[in-house]
């Protein structure tokens, strides 16, 4: 999951230069994409407000959805854009001041843009002080084309009858005075067209400061258009030419110096046959999603014990290509490799995996008493001498923390075609190990809880089937057969006490 | 309080349920398991002129999420949603003005190239912008794409299934094609490759769609044809326990989950060279066999699968092996990693 099959990357990688720009449609090259997403996002509503021209009016040009795609910096209200919806609360409304209050109240109420005559006519009405916010959503609502819509306002009512009846030849005078009491008086009045003028005046500055940014962006666009525009066509062909070409040199001069590296490892230097090997396990240690299927119950073991965090990673000597690490990791857990084969570690290492490079016991005697929540070795054992061998299981029982795990993995010598044939395929095995030996030795150099698992998942076992108990000499031959479908690899997994 | 993440969605209005409305439900569910409150986030495009993709570039782009702690893009065009935490999980952009150009518009104007121009520098810029933080896509073939048409490199994250209780217990009697009757399915190739079949084997067909009744027509004349329409999804997980094989043949194909499906039923998937993400899983988990695009070949494929009953039960089997491995777990967990959301990221300061 989530990992690159690097056999396909191959194909669509190796020659990225050419072969990405035939694909490519005439004249479209990431290196053309002088635009920022931002400009181009501020051209289409442009066009699109031009195409929709036709049925646009004054408000909908000044709206306060023009600040939302400027890159540079713009004004933008306070309050939240205007939802659309059957009943509003006051306060929802008028938290909109000046221009963009009438432009709500024609949105909400009316559920259309404002036109010009109305639109004046209410704006000069608020900035006067003399009709406020309330009586204006009253006038809406009782209008023919408010009351068709069926928008509510809630709590609406009271506030609009108080101002409604204040202004009233003879009821007025007694509600304004007791407006008054609550509201001091006309100092209210004067305090509403004090409010509205700041708000006009902020609105204003607002407006101002889009405007420039507009232009400013307007400038921006231009300018890049008519710097587009300088570099011909068969200039900028001449260029990408003379680009690829470079590319191609230096794709050239790359596989030299490759090569020539790895010419000079294997003049006798200590990794020289590091890509041999690695490349001989990689071609028969299998897929590699098969091969994390093989070893994904070996997950459920180190989980057991608590393994895998900062403080108690898990630890895999001679780790490979990283398969393990990498499903580690997948799962959260974290893990660290120890790899001596060059070749590995540079594929660990593409996969974004931490690898101490070094030999195996040494770098193993560089880690700290207690400080691993797990060890794991898979396919390793078999290749070292009997002294290093132990040498390995002393320094593993040693690092690991106590009740941390070892999970040694080997081929199993049990299944006849193993123990025959393939653990002879590996030039660097010895020779293969049996379980019960290994289990012993392992429990000899002071591990508890030492057993052996033999692993059948995600393994294809070609064994031919049981021939049936009838057949004379069945239970011979079934016994034969059966060491040909015993399970290929097992595991010795034991305890630190 | 769990982090909120938004999963920016493209939806129809006919309500229909494909590939895509499952891969929601599944990406969705499997991130909320992961502790996070994940929600998705639906808007309808408009496609039904060049205007109103325009405009639905420009809804996306106005999207408001500012309540969401990170969000996740996925069709074309959601990826224009801004947002400072976003990663882009891309689904496809839209084909048409992509690899599917020649086909849907096999005598393009000067307009129609303008516009599919536009399209890609407006999908490039986007993918661009500072704030996607990672771009990753479904399998191989849209990564491809997306390097080739827009130079933008991408990591394969491969989603699941969300559909359960697959069952390997059945027979192998038919060939089982499900899914959207749309010409991009390429679904006439296989009617078409039942006239070299000479095995005597049906053909069980669900699904529904844009092109249903020339398909319909097609097979007018061949009685081991049968098309069943709509099927609920525990028919569905039936008729695949029941197949020989499944001969899923898309140009092109994005990701394929019929070829998944296939997989997990323990079914061998017969597919084309050119069918892009299935053709690539099938050869890579030896699940099936691969043929050319040509009617003849497919009927071969099928002839040689209903001779070799044995044959077919291995390749499904190693299949089902492979598609085990993928799950929603892991595909949730780089996500919300990826969105530095994850809880457990504090503990990566080791080594």
């Amino acid at each position: 999951m989530g990992t690159r099959d690097d056999a396909d990357v191959g194909q669509g990688n190796g020659t990225s230069g050419g072969a990405r720009t035939e694909l490519n449609q005439p004249g479209k090259s990431p290196a053309l994409q002088s635009f920022s997403v931002d400009e181009i996002m501020w051209q289409v509503r442009a066009e699109l407000n031009r195409l929709r021209r036709g049925h646009a009016t004054v408000a909908s040009s000044s709206s306060n959805t023009r600040h939302f795609d400027l890159s540079i910096p713009s004004w933008k209200p306070a309050v939240p854009q205007l939802v659309i919806k059957d009943k509003y609360h006051l306060s929802e409304l008028l938290a909109f001041s000046d221009e963009d209050f009438i432009n709500a109240a024609y949105r909400a109420i009316l559920r259309r843009d404002p036109d010009e005559r109305g639109f004046n006519h209410y704006l000069q009405a608020l900035r006067g002080g003399g009709s406020p916010k309330v009586l204006i959503l009253r006038d809406f609502l009782e209008t023919k084309e408010g009351q068709a819509t069926g928008v509510r306002i809630q709590g609406l009512f009271l506030p609009a009858l108080l101002d409604k009846w204040r202004r009233k030849r003879f009821v007025g005078p007694m509600i304004a005075w007791v407006h008054a009491v609550l509201r001091l008086g006309t100092q209210a009045d004067r305090q509403a067209t004090h409010e509205a003028k700041n708000d006009q005046e902020i609105q204003e500055l607002g407006r101002l400061v889009n405007e420039v940014s507009e232009h400013l962006m307007h400038r921006i666009i231009t300018m890049k258009a008519q710097f587009t525009g300088q570099i011909a066509p068969s200039e900028f062909d001449a260029l990408k030419n003379e680009h690829d070409s470079t590319n191609l040199r230096v794709a050239r001069l790359e596989t030299e110096l490759e090569r020539a590296i790895a010419e000079s490892r294997t003049k006798g230097t200590p990794g020289a046959l590091d890509s041999f090997h690695a490349a001989f396990e990689d071609h028969f240690r299998g897929d590699r999603l098969l091969y994390r299927a093989r070893i994904e119950p070996y997950l459920d073991f180190v989980r057991a014990v608590g393994a895998g965090t900062a403080d108690a990673p898990i630890v895999d000597v001679g780790c490979g290509r990283g398969d393990w690490l990498e499903l580690l990791r997948d799962c959260g857990l974290i893990g660290l490799g120890i790899e001596g084969n060059r070749a590995f570690l540079d594929m660990c290492r593409t996969r974004g995996l931490t690898v101490l490079e070094g030999d195996a016991i040494e770098t193993l005697r560089g880690m700290p008493d207690g400080s691993a929540g797990a060890i794991t070795s898979m396919h390793v054992i078999e290749r070292l001498p009997f002294d290093r061998a132990i040498a390995l299981l002393d320094e593993a029982r040693r690092v690991l923390r106590p009740r941390g795990l070892i999970i040694i993995e080997a081929l199993n010598p049990e299944n006849l075609s193993i123990g025959n044939h393939w653990s002879y395929g590996d030039p660097n095995r010895r020779n293969p190990l049996p379980p019960d030996a290994l289990r012993w030795i392992v429990e000899s150099r002071g591990f508890t809880d030492v057993r052996i698992e033999r692993l059948v998942i995600a393994r294809g076992r070609n064994a031919p089937k049981p021939i049936s108990g009838d057949v004379p000499g069945a239970d011979a031959i079934n016994a034969l057969l059966g060491s040909l479908s015993a399970s290929t690899d097992y595991a010795i997994i034991g305890k630190r006490p | 309080m769990p982090k909120k993440i938004a999963i920016v969605a493209t939806t129809s209005a006919s309500g229909e349920k494909g590939g895509a409305e499952r891969f929601y439900e599944g990406l969705k569910s499997s991130l909320c398991a992961e502790g996070v409150n994940a929600e998705i986030v639906p808007v309808i495009p408009d496609e039904s002129s060049f205007e109103g993709i325009l405009g639905s570039y420009l809804r996306f782009y106005d999207l408001d999420l500012a309540g969401f702690d990170g969000i996740i893009s996925t069709k074309a065009p959601g990826y224009l949603a801004r947002h400072p935490n976003h990663v882009c999980y891309l689904l496809h952009t839209m084909r048409r003005f992509y690899d599917m150009f020649d086909m849907e518009f096999p005598s393009a104007d000067e307009t129609i190239r303008e516009q599919r121009r536009r399209i890609q520098e407006i999908d490039t810029a986007a993918f661009l912008s500072p704030n996607i933080r990672r771009i990753f896509v479904i399998g191989q073939e849209v990564r491809d794409r997306l390097e080739s048409f827009n130079g933008i490199r991408s990591d394969v994250l491969y989603p699941a299934t969300t559909l359960t209780g697959f069952r390997q217990d059945g027979n192998f009697d038919y060939l089982f094609l499900p899914g959207r009757l749309h010409r991009w399915k390429r679904v006439n190739l296989v009617i078409e490759a039942m006239k070299y079949v000479k095995a005597p084997i049906k053909l069980i067909i669900s699904g529904t769609g844009e092109d249903a009744a020339e398909l319909r027509a097609l097979a007018e004349r061949d009685a081991r044809i049968k098309f069943l329409g709509r099927i609920s999804d525990e028919d569905l997980i039936q008729y695949y326990a029941n197949a020989l094989a499944v001969p899923f043949v898309p140009c092109r194909e994005d990701f394929g989950y019929v070829a998944v499906e296939a997989f997990h039923s323990g079914k061998p998937v017969i597919t084309c060279r050119d069918s892009g993400e299935p053709a690539r899983l099938t050869a890579r988990f030896d699940a099936g066999l691969i043929c050319d695009p040509d009617p003849q070949a497919v009927g071969a494929a099928i002839d040689a699968l209903y001779q070799a009953p044995e044959t077919a039960r291995m390749l499904g089997e190693n299949g089902r092996i492979h598609a085990a491995a993928v799950n929603w777990k892991n595909t949730a967990r780089t996500l919300v990693a990826a969105l530095g959301l994850d809880p457990l990221e504090e503990r990566q300061g080791f080594g």
